[in-house]
């Protein structure tokens, strides 16, 4: 009884469904043609199969859509190919017929990660610096930016715990607020709260950012100030440091400054400076210095930045000539206040430099802490400037998304050759003595532990990996971590073969191999740890402390080999193949 | 010193006072938002004193600024 009553009951409900789905005919949605649409193609949904007057029919089938056709009955699926430009007229037409369900371009879709800001569409420097295509693998988690400005004011778009600690080198205190509205707009575009449904975005919204206040209200500041600042910068832990403002005097307190961030492993970037004319200013003219031209929303020059032969990159600085929306979109102070907030079109040099700090900060976040690294990584995947004319566009249009795409997809498969090629020298070798035999555990293992030592998970980074925002630092090798979590000193514990040994003792000093499984893993990763080190070593990405940086490659070469003999000691005491 | 030419409020970096010179250079004005705001436009003398100094104008030597007068 109750068997053949439960069965009436989901009858009834099923019906009940159904009629409920045939009745209700939602109003089909509706994509508009946008940047995005595939020109010339639009997909229709029909009623039954019918001819169309309009297009060529590239794809036909009948399927089932049970949201807005008929329950009863399939619909038919529509991809057609239209003159590109009449889109909007085919569209109409289709939308006009009885039998059609719903009509509409077909779009394709990225898989860039677009923030909620609801004024990021107007801030085009952003895209044209490249910054959502960066966005995917980074966002520059790890990294402290300085902006040795006029201060920064805590605006509410600026997410508070981004903010580190700094110093008021005008007023010599603790309080780096600002007081003009520069500094605010230059951080703005470093490091804006982005993704927050509020305002606009910035071009590494998750680095933190820490205010050096040297210019006064007046945006003006002496050569002495700057210079403290930088050093005072540095000592406290920033890595990459915004310095948009410049003078015609050449300071030595500040050259050596600027050579002392360098050399303790901080990449200065510079205004180039707005006489509109040849003559780059300093800080930028420099040696040190990373200098940004100004261009405007087509790749331009800016009618007012400066130029020269120091000139290295050029960014985004707005073109107001061009009206009020071709400048830079941030918020700062409103003008004339010192407390209520703003979103202000600025434009300038000054508006360039950031876009180049937070590049920086998007690459360095990614594990690569050599300041030369970072300015040649950022240097070699500029787009093509309008013009062949390094002094005003340096080594062309600063492109994020392609130096952060290089740094993981590209980095990535290098040390993943690196690491296999030791990989099979060892084994060959290994295989030549006659030390090996099979071991059925040890060997997807022992792959497995290579690509996670050379850091293969970074060749997802630029599909997904900051989807899993938690997880962000995975698009870094293992080698990498220690500096990203631990004070600066721990990147030693990375960058050399520590971790492969001390994972190797256990298996190595033991009478009997310990355990296959582990041992596979081990050799693996030890395999994978030398890639990445000899990586490292030859595109000289790493930079840590008290290491002299002429030093550098040798210490990573050495690592390399000691790491990959670790490996190999293991290949023959856990007899793998 | 004294500068004379002519006050300008210049679109760059949020805003920019600048004074054309007569002697044909471009002083950027560091002085009281107040006395600036009255003298845009105008041709004025100014008495201070000139630096190669920093700031964020990067566009010149900066002229401070201890009086102004209209001419």
């Amino acid at each position: 009884m109750l068997p053949r009553m439960r069965d009436l009951l989901s009858f009834a409900a099923a019906g009940l469904v159904l009629g409920v789905a045939a009745c209700s005919r939602t109003p089909a949605p509706v994509l508009e043609l946008t940047d995005e649409a595939v020109p010339g193609l639009i997909e229709v949904e029909l009623r039954g199969p019918a001819k169309l007057p309009i297009g060529k029919v590239i794809d036909e089938e009948a399927q089932e859509d049970d949201l807005y056709g008929d329950a009863f009955s399939p619909e038919y699926d529509i991809e057609l190919e239209v003159e590109p430009g009449t889109e909007a007229e085919v569209l109409a037409q289709l939308r006009a017929r009885p039998d059609v369900i719903w009509a509409e371009p077909v779009v394709r879709y990225q898989a860039s990660w677009i923030p909620d800001d609801p004024d990021f569409s107007k801030q085009w420097h952003l895209k044209a610096a490249g910054a959502e295509g960066a966005w995917d693998a980074t966002r520059g988690e790890g990294v402290t930016v300085a902006v040795i400005d006029t201060g920064i004011y805590p605006v509410d778009d600026l997410e508070p715990s981004r903010l580190v600690k700094g110093w008021n080198f005008v007023g010599h205190n603790d309080d780096a607020r600002d007081d003009h509205a520069h500094g605010t707009h230059v951080a703005g575009t470093v490091a804006q709260s982005t993704g927050n449904g509020k305002g606009v975005a910035g071009m590494a919204p998750r680095a933190r950012l820490m205010p050096i206040k040297v210019l006064s209200a007046f945006g003006s500041g002496t050569s002495h100030d700057i210079a403290e600042g930088i050093r005072w910068a540095v000592d406290h832990g920033a890595r990459v440091l915004n310095l948009s403002l410049g003078g015609g005097g050449r300071s030595l307190a500040m050259e050596s400054a600027v050579a002392y961030a360098r050399r303790r492993g901080a990449v200065v970037v510079c205004a180039a400076g707005n006489s509109g004319s040849r003559g780059v200013s300093y800080p930028a003219a420099y040696r040190g210095a990373f200098a940004v031209s100004a261009v405007g929303p087509q790749g331009r020059l800016a009618p007012y930045s400066s130029f020269g032969p120091q000139v290295a990159i050029a960014a985004p600085g707005g073109d107001k000539s061009q009206g009020e929306e071709a400048g830079v979109l941030q918020q700062t102070l409103a003008e004339g206040s010192t407390t209520e907030a703003a979103f202000r079109w600025f434009q300038g040099t000054s508006m360039a430099t950031p876009h180049v700090a937070g590049a920086a900060a998007l690459v360095m976040s990614l594990g690569v802490s050599s300041p030369g690294a970072v300015e040649a990584l950022l240097r070699s995947t500029a787009r093509k400037p309008p013009a062949d004319d390094p002094d005003r566009y340096g080594a062309g249009l600063l492109d994020a998304a392609a130096a952060v795409r290089r740094a993981t997809f590209g980095w990535g498969i290098w040390r993943l050759v690196f690491a296999v090629f030791g990989a099979w020298f060892a084994l060959r070798h290994a295989r030549r003595m006659g030390q090996l035999r099979a071991s059925e555990t040890a060997r997807p293992l022992f792959w497995a532990g290579l690509a996670a030592g050379a850091g293969a998970l970074a060749l997802l980074a630029p599909i997904a990996g900051e989807r899993i925002s938690m997880l962000s630092f995975l698009a870094l090798p293992p080698a990498a971590w220690p500096e990203r979590f631990l004070p600066p000193l721990a990147g030693y514990i990375g960058w050399s073969a520590l971790v492969p040994i001390v994972l190797a003792l256990p298996a190595r000093l033991s009478p009997r191999p310990l355990n296959t499984a582990f041992g596979g893993l081990v050799a693996g990763l030890a395999f994978g740890w030398a890639g990445t080190l000899l990586h490292a070593a030859l595109w000289r990405t790493v930079d840590l402390p008290w290491m002299p940086a002429l030093l550098m490659p040798f210490w990573l070469l050495a690592s390399a080999v000691i790491a990959w003999v670790a490996g190999r000691g293991l290949l023959e005491r856990e007899r793998l193949r | 010193m004294k500068v004379t030419g002519t006050v300008e409020l210049v679109d760059l970096e949020g805003g920019v006072w600048r004074l054309n010179g007569d002697d044909g250079k471009r002083y950027t004005l560091l002085g009281s938002k107040a006395d600036l705001k009255s003298a845009k436009g105008a041709r004025v003398e100014v008495e201070g004193t000139v630096d190669e100094g920093f700031g964020i104008a990067m566009s010149g030597p900066q002229l401070r600024v201890a009086r102004i007068r209209k001419l």
